[in-house]
């Protein structure tokens, strides 16, 4: 028996969700995920936190236990928000870790809960990933993907490898359309009969992650998801801004509230390592302190009667925070007025760290205002808080403004419907265009080598020269965004990061001038064995015809540092 | 304890952490490079009130804006930012080694990070000078010399003298290619280690013996060393490199030998003017004792080149030997050129007639042979960057 999961990977939390059919829609249910709580008890919940911690002399631990034991055990070693780091060369500090690597323990964890309570059953699955993840992030999923298959036995569907990611906003949009399916037509928020264009705004624990949707019915009367197609029009940029944010801008209040009850605190000399483990418990406070004001100001309305005129309602916190094995009791009161001080940059400022700059950015550059779409739909936990919201409905104007309830639960839901789409209606096609425009390197500028949405999925054969006589070539590969229709190229250039590259053995002295010809492409030659949707990078010199002098994977192949 | 919210290892692991910081940065550099001065400062000091959290952007804009940073005064002002940014934060020191250093694989970003790590002092401990080691070490596979001069800049700061013989095998290699990085790593060397000095000129001196006559080779091993310091004038550094270089050549000569005589005259002089004469004499009389005509003729050449002609004629008539005859002899070779070393001659040849005649035999004997033209230097080309196809 087929069972149909999605598992949503988020920054903060790690869910499982499963699929099944429903009378009028498919019905998605979110799994408990067991996890030990670190203090001798086993609990259920439907998430798992996507925190890890690796003690001293042990195994890694994650989700519950790690978030309970990691910050007071040792902060040093505990880690949070690992997929901000996905796609990066590096070990994280003093686990010596590859971020993919816990990802996997995460996924293994979800995948593993899945199989215990289906233990009869052969899972499809699918996991999510932003809309704006990079070819080197969605490569580094694919690693942890893999891996956590091994370790729990699990067969990876290596020919379907192309197919186990939806992006984060799609998959919202799938399960905010099935839950339109539900509803009777005269109630529901999108005519599903007429094409819609609507901006999906997911706000998570890291990824602000923006998609613009269209759908439109592929037959009428339209019946149920089958019968709708879903394009992505356009993604904004890659944005790690989120619920952690918010919880960042805290503890630096907290922090202050803390050196000013102890003063002492000023003259500690502390490591690295050690200041990092301060920043951590000083986060996890601010993360629960974030969650009871969301909670209370949702209920605002029921608790305005227990308060007199003037009088505002703070939540309490108190906490010990080791700090050199010494205990510092931080307790003090927050007001929504003060956390709305504390925040007001994140909510308000222009920079990309803010909640509508990445959102006025995507309708500037595709030149859509909140009036010609259809609607904005807001999930992602950080959606809970009421402050967000709040910020949106302002920014958006109209009433076309749909939270998903539960906003931590639409992606989850998605994914699981995905997996369940993919193979009961073979006919359902999800194409997404990449995030990033991909360049070379030339010695005077760069260029184009593979638009975000090229066509075929590859990049044009670009010829180009040496500049100088040569036995070794340098390319590097830089990614971002694409320029406007004319406008010049130039004006992308803050735009592209540096992703890496390889100095490429010509085998032979060629003189300078000799034609170089390059090409980028999603799929690697027929008969590579490669359905990851990775692409591909070719290097023909001399000729144009025949072998390529290079091929290499292009994650495998920008993870080769210049000199490492 | 106060700097628990300063960016650490994590966030400073590579330029990709936060893009979208990356971008607001790299939009600011651009600015910054075509700013005027006021406008320069006001973005330099938004860029440090960020910290080292703007180091992973100001690293990235060095790869995306190097075609307008190949002015020194371009550079400087980015390093200088740099160091300012990472000085405070061990991770940003790391960030700018790795990150503009060990894995740049373009020699502008590469060569503005280096600076920014020698203003602020930093020299490799042990793990990092292993990887400038790797990295060297597979320099003959993929590098281009200018990153191996980089790699070896730094890693020579913490003086090992394993480090220093292994530069120095290279530093012949590259000399004996006739590559001009040759010359900036041999600076290098007795810049880092100046008591040995003396074992690295003479290795390479030697290592390019075949180029004996070449003025190009002379030029592209001498030049980055000026000015030459004066102690190697004062402590005799010249005159042993000179005995130990000559005393192994078969033609007994040795362009790059005299050039280093003339340039260390020219800026000793010009440096430290008010010793000279004592230290000119004092040279003088090292030299001639070395019993070495082949010396004796580059140490009157050199004074030559600094207008000491009635210098050169006091010798000449104080020594009817050798000394005295290759005196004469500078002066020959001055004598279209210059107007006192023709008077001199004039009076030479009227007070010494037979040395005059020894000396104008000589000069005959010397003018009549050939030299080896100049044969070039060059740069190391093994590597290339793709341009712009010409169809």
């Amino acid at each position: 028996m087929e069972v149909f999961l999605g598992i949503d990977l988020g920054t903060t939390t790690t869910l499982i969700g499963r699929a099944i059919e429903g009378e009028k829609a498919i019905s998605v249910k979110v799994l408990p995920i067991k996890q030990k709580d670190g203090r001798g008890n086993e609990k259920e919940l439907t998430y798992l936190p996507s925190v890890a911690y690796l003690p001293p002399a042990g195994e890694l631990l994650v989700g519950l236990e790690a978030q309970n034991r990691g910050p007071e055990e040792d902060a040093s070693r505990y880690i949070r928000a690992v997929k901000r780091q996905m796609g990066r060369r590096l070990l994280l500090p003093v686990v010596n870790l590859e971020p993919y690597k816990v990802s996997a323990a995460y996924l293994a964890h979800a995948l593993k809960e899945g199989r215990y309570q289906l233990p009869l059953a052969d899972p499809v699955f699918t996991v999510t990933v932003p809309a704006s993840f990079t070819t080197n992030q969605r490569a580094d999923t694919l690693l942890a993907l893999r891996e956590a298959c091994a370790e729990i036995n699990l067969r990876y569907p290596e020919e379907n490898e192309g197919e186990l990611f939806i992006s984060e906003p799609v998959a919202a949009m799938l399960a905010f359309l099935n839950q339109e399916f539900e509803k009777p037509a005269a109630v529901r928020r999108l005519d599903l009969s007429k094409p819609s264009r609507v901006v999906v705004y997911d706000i998570g624990g890291g990824t602000l992650d923006l998609t613009i949707v269209y759908v439109e019915p592929r037959t009428t009367p339209v019946r149920g998801l089958e019968d709708i197609d879903i394009h992505v029009d356009a993604i904004g940029y890659y944005n790690p801004f989120g619920g952690e944010d918010l919880d960042l801008e805290l503890a630096k209040a907290l922090y202050q509230r803390l050196l000013e009850q102890f003063p002492e605190l000023h003259d500690l000399q502390l490591t690295p390592e050690q200041r990092l483990g301060v920043r951590l418990q000083l986060m996890n406070v601010a993360k629960s302190i974030k969650e009871e004001l969301s909670e209370q100001m949702g209920e605002k309305d029921d608790d305005l009667r227990f308060l007199d005129e003037g009088e505002e309602e703070a939540v309490y916190f108190s906490k010990e925070i080791r700090i050199l094995n010494q205990l510092y009791a931080l307790e003090g009161e927050i007001t929504e007025t003060e956390y709305r001080e504390i925040i007001h940059d994140l909510l308000n400022n222009s920079s990309r760290k803010s909640l509508t700059t990445s959102l006025q950015d995507l309708l500037k550059k595709t030149k859509f205002s909140p009036d010609r779409l259809d609607g904005l739909l807001v999930v992602g936990g950080a959606a809970r808080l009421p402050l967000i919201q709040e910020r949106l409905r302002n920014f958006w104007g109209n009433e076309r403004i749909w939270v998903f309830q539960p906003p931590d639960h639409a992606i989850v839901t998605g994914a699981a419907i995905y997996s369940y789409l993919r193979r009961r209606s073979p006919g359902f096609v999800l194409e997404e265009p990449a995030a990033d425009a991909y360049y070379v390197r030339l010695k005077e500028k760069f260029d184009l080598i593979l638009p975000a949405n090229a066509k075929d999925k590859k990049g044009e054969k670009k010829r180009y020269e040496l500049d100088s006589e040569a036995s070794r070539l340098l390319l590097q590969i830089f990614a971002g965004e694409e320029a406007e229709a004319g406008e010049p190229i130039e004006s992308i250039y803050p735009s592209l990061i540096h992703q890496g590259g390889t100095t490429i053995n010509l085998g032979q002295t060629y003189p300078a001038g000799t034609p170089v010809w390059v090409q980028m492409r999603y799929a690697g030659e027929p008969g590579t064995d490669d359905h990851s949707k990775v692409p591909w990078i070719y290097v023909w010199v001399g000729k144009e015809q025949g072998e390529p002098l290079f091929h290499r994977r292009y994650s495998d192949f920008v993870q080769e540092a210049q000199n490492g | 304890m106060d700097k628990v919210f300063d960016p650490s290892e994590l966030e400073l692991a590579d330029s990709r952490g936060d893009p979208g910081r990356v971008v607001e940065i790299q939009k600011l550099i651009q600015e910054f490079l075509g700013a005027n001065r006021q406008r320069q400062q006001g973005i330099r000091a938004q860029l440090l009130e960020q910290g080292a959290w703007a180091l992973p952007g100001l690293l990235n804009a060095t790869y995306v804006w190097m075609n307008q940073l190949e002015d020194a005064q371009s550079q400087k002002l980015l390093s200088s930012l740099m160091a300012d940014l990472a000085s405070d934060n061990p991770a940003a020191v790391d960030l700018l080694f790795r990150d503009g250093i060990l894995e740049a694989p373009f020699s502008i970003p590469r060569s503005i990070s280096r600076r920014a790590l020698d203003e602020i002092n930093w020299v490799p401990d042990e793990a990092n000078s292993i990887k400038l080691i790797q990295a060297i070490d597979k320099s003959g596979e993929l590098y281009h010399t200018q990153t191996v001069l980089d790699l070896y800049a730094l890693l020579l700061k913490r003086g090992a003298s394993q480090d220093f013989s292994n530069a120095l095998t290279k530093c012949k290699k590259w000399a004996r290619n006739r590559w001009d990085t040759s010359g900036d790593l041999l600076a290098l060397l007795v810049k880092q280690f100046p008591e040995r000095a003396e074992q690295a000129l003479s290795q390479v001196f030697l290592a390019v013996r075949d180029f004996y006559s070449d003025e190009d080779v002379a030029d592209m091993l001498l030049s980055r060393l000026r000015p030459i310091p004066p102690v190697w004038l004062e402590e005799g550094v010249l005159l042993k490199v000179s005995l130990t270089v000559l005393r192994q050549m078969t033609s007994s000569r040795h362009t790059t030998v005299e050039y280093l005589w003339i340039n260390a005259a020219r800026d000793y002089k010009q440096k430290k003017s008010n010793s000279w004469p004592t230290i000119m004499k004092e040279a003088s009389e090292a030299v001639q004792k070395s019993q070495m005509e082949t010396l004796y003729r580059y140490w009157f050449r050199a004074l030559a080149d600094v207008a000491e002609i009635a210098y050169i004629q006091q010798l000449a008539r104080a020594d009817d030997g050798s000394w005295g005859i290759n005196a004469i002899l500078q002066l020959i070779f001055q004598e279209r050129r210059n107007r006192l070393a023709k008077q001199a001659l004039q009076d030479l040849k009227e007070e010494y007639p037979s040395r005059y005649d020894r000396a104008s035999s000589l000069y005959a004997e010397i003018t009549g042979g050939t030299g080896k033209g100049r044969e070039g230097t060059q740069q190391d080309t093994g590597i290339g960057q793709l341009t712009d196809s010409a169809e």
